[in-house]
């Protein structure tokens, strides 16, 4: 009962900014990744709640586009890191062949620990006049799948130990309908959680790319309007609310996503 | 007598697996540097002649056909693949990348040098300050568990530890450059020439602080955060709760349950280096520290896909480098690699 309100609360947020990013967008007024559509620098007023840009955009318009494409892009990455990571981590933790676990452990952890920022800017360099949200997406989860790759196979490693995986297989329980019946419904709430982290992950290294100037930078994702209102002096010329507000939003978004995977996880922890 | 061998065997074969862990970790990477900078729709001879032309010289066509032949020539690129893959490891390994693009014909591995050492100093100070303060946190957080200073700092981990480094570096960057009059930017300006005189060491520090507190806010919150849900754990076992029966002083339950809790931690160091470097190379980038991540954003500017693989490269080297020497040290700390069983 204690956790309600936190829970509450979170999803709350959570339901709120999804409002703001999916169904938003369908009631602009105008296409808001437009240049001067709107006056140039005004602060945020009634009219335009978040301000607008030097170029003539309404940053409530843009950022309600910016933070739908953020999610997406979070969601696609997370998706398909997860579903490397699953495969892998559970062959590595399942197999029965040493020589197979030791050599996918060793592989996974070097994943784990090459510093993936460079070769995705590389990457997304040698891209970049192709780079949508989805091609993105689908570079991030070439370093996404690392960690949570980790943590499936130590889940399968110590699940396999448990005194209730030996009373199964001795009572004639096959390995393989173990797996299915058993280690699969509670690695999948684990990877709920795993989930939400790389969701953040992916938000966080779309931003990160898109400071060095090299996410796709003509459609609107959160890093893309923090990159312009640096390339276009936003603070030092006094229009803070183009850095700001964006810079805001990604960390209500955030915060919200790490407070719901830790109460998620607080939950199947308690089971 | 047979107690002596038993120790060393496992302690060779700690170091031996360590190692073969480096040698992958440093293969792996480069040869997925080596895709990446194939598996590409750019062609730098392209570049580079475009480059050339660009500065105003009048070529007949087929000299530009013949110096593209001899660029391709220069970085290997007309040999087949497995060639180039060759050529490729031995020219990371012998530091002989060719001459970088941007600032041709400067050759890149002397970019690289003169960036590396401001980023080293940059992340060892961050990640050794944030990895100890982090750790004797947490430890003291979860001892006085129940204590209101505790649980406010929890909450304050809980708020930085999601935050990207760039978000965090851009935030600090504000606030120092909107605050204090006369700030400088730290980190920018011009080149100073190394020297031993105080005053060098102060302009080090100077331009070393506002970066390394943006890595530090983040990385103790993760440490912290880490350490407390160790020691929580640990301090659940029963032989600190004998240790508590015994009637032993905080101070030494405090000692038992860090001793415990310190071993994962380092595992989890060594691994997280790579991420810590991704943090360091974007806080550079913002904060224009003279190092590795604010010549990656001048290779990127400037178009010198050469520089980019030089510095992945040796990224790569040096995070798995880092992590290495970090598991020689694990045996001093963990009795049971040294002495077995």
């Amino acid at each position: 009962m204690k956790a309600s309100n936190p829970l509450k609360a979170t999803i709350g947020v959570l339901i709120g900014l999804l409002t703001f990013a999916f169904i938003l967008p369908h009631f602009a007024p105008y296409d808001p990744r437009r240049w001067a559509t709107v006056p140039r620098d005004q602060p945020p007023l009634v009219t335009h709640p978040f301000g607008t840009t030097t170029v003539g955009q309404d940053l409530f318009w843009l950022s309600s586009y910016a933070l739908r494409n953020s999610i997406t892009l979070g969601v696609l990455t997370a998706f398909v890191s997860i579903s490397i990571a699953f495969l892998l981590g559970a062959v590595a933790g399942f197999t029965r062949s040493s020589i197979l676990r030791h050599t996918l452990t060793l592989f996974i952890d070097s994943f784990c620990l090459i510093p993936g920022l460079p070769v995705l800017i590389v990457l997304a360099y040698s891209w970049r006049r192709y780079l949508s949200p989805v091609l993105i997406a689908l570079i991030l989860s070439i370093f996404g799948w690392a960690w949570p790759s980790r943590q499936v196979r130590s889940l399968m490693l110590s699940l396999r130990e448990r005194p209730f995986t030996y009373t199964a297989l001795l009572s004639g329980f096959g390995m393989t309908r173990m797996f299915f019946y058993e280690y699969l419904p509670y690695i999948i709430k684990w990877l709920a959680v795993s989930f939400l982290g790389l969701l953040n992950w992916a938000i966080g290294m779309e931003t990160t790319i898109a400071v060095f100037g090299l996410s796709s930078l003509e459609e609107a994702t959160i890093g893309s309007i923090i990159y312009w209102a640096m390339q276009y002096q936003a603070v030092l010329r006094g229009i803070w609310w183009w850095l700001v507000i964006p810079i805001l939003i990604l960390m209500l978004l955030i915060i919200t996503l790490y407070e719901l995977s830790k109460i998620i996880g607080e939950l199947i922890g308690a089971r | 007598m047979k107690g002596l061998e038993l120790r060393s065997f496992k302690l060779l074969a700690h170091v031996i697996g360590r190692l073969l862990f480096f040698l992958l970790t440093v293969w792996v990477g480069l040869t997925a540097t080596f895709i990446v900078s194939r598996a590409t729709p750019i062609d730098p001879s392209v570049i580079l002649v475009s480059r050339l032309l660009a500065l105003g010289s009048h070529l007949r066509p087929e000299e530009i056909l013949a110096m593209k032949q001899q660029i391709l020539e220069l970085y290997g690129l007309d040999k087949p693949v497995y060639m180039q893959y060759l050529s490729f490891i031995r020219g990371v390994l012998s530091g002989n990348l060719g001459p970088s693009f941007a600032f041709f014909p400067t050759p890149t591995i002397n970019l690289i040098r003169n960036s590396i050492s401001w980023t080293v100093l940059l992340l060892g100070f961050t990640t050794v300050l944030s990895w100890i303060i982090g750790n004797v946190i947490g430890v003291l957080a979860a001892v006085f568990s129940r204590s209101r200073i505790s649980k406010a700092l929890e909450w304050i981990a809980m708020g930085l530890y999601p935050v990207p480094y760039v978000i965090l570096a851009i935030l600090l960057f504000l606030f120092f450059s909107l605050t204090i009059p006369m700030y400088r930017g730290v980190g920018g300006g011009g080149m100073i020439m190394p020297s031993l005189s105080v005053s060098y060491i102060l302009e080090v520090l100077t331009r070393l602080s506002v970066p390394a507190l943006s890595i530090i806010l983040v990385s103790l919150a993760s440490w912290f955060l880490s350490m407390k849900a160790l020691a929580l754990s640990v301090k659940g076992e029963d032989f600190v709760s004998y240790a508590i029966i015994r009637g032993l002083s905080r101070k030494v339950v405090t000692k038992y349950v860090m001793r415990h809790s310190l071993l994962p931690q380092i595992t989890s160091l060594a691994l997280s280096l790579g991420y810590i470097f991704n943090g360091a190379l974007v806080t550079e980038y913002i904060f224009a520290y003279p190092g590795l991540g604010r010549l990656l954003y001048q290779a990127i500017t400037n178009s010198d896909y050469n520089l980019m693989l030089g510095i992945l490269s040796y990224s790569i080297i040096g995070v798995a480098l880092a992590a290495f020497i970090l598991d020689l040290v694990y045996p001093l700390i963990d009795p049971r690699i040294r002495y077995g069983g």
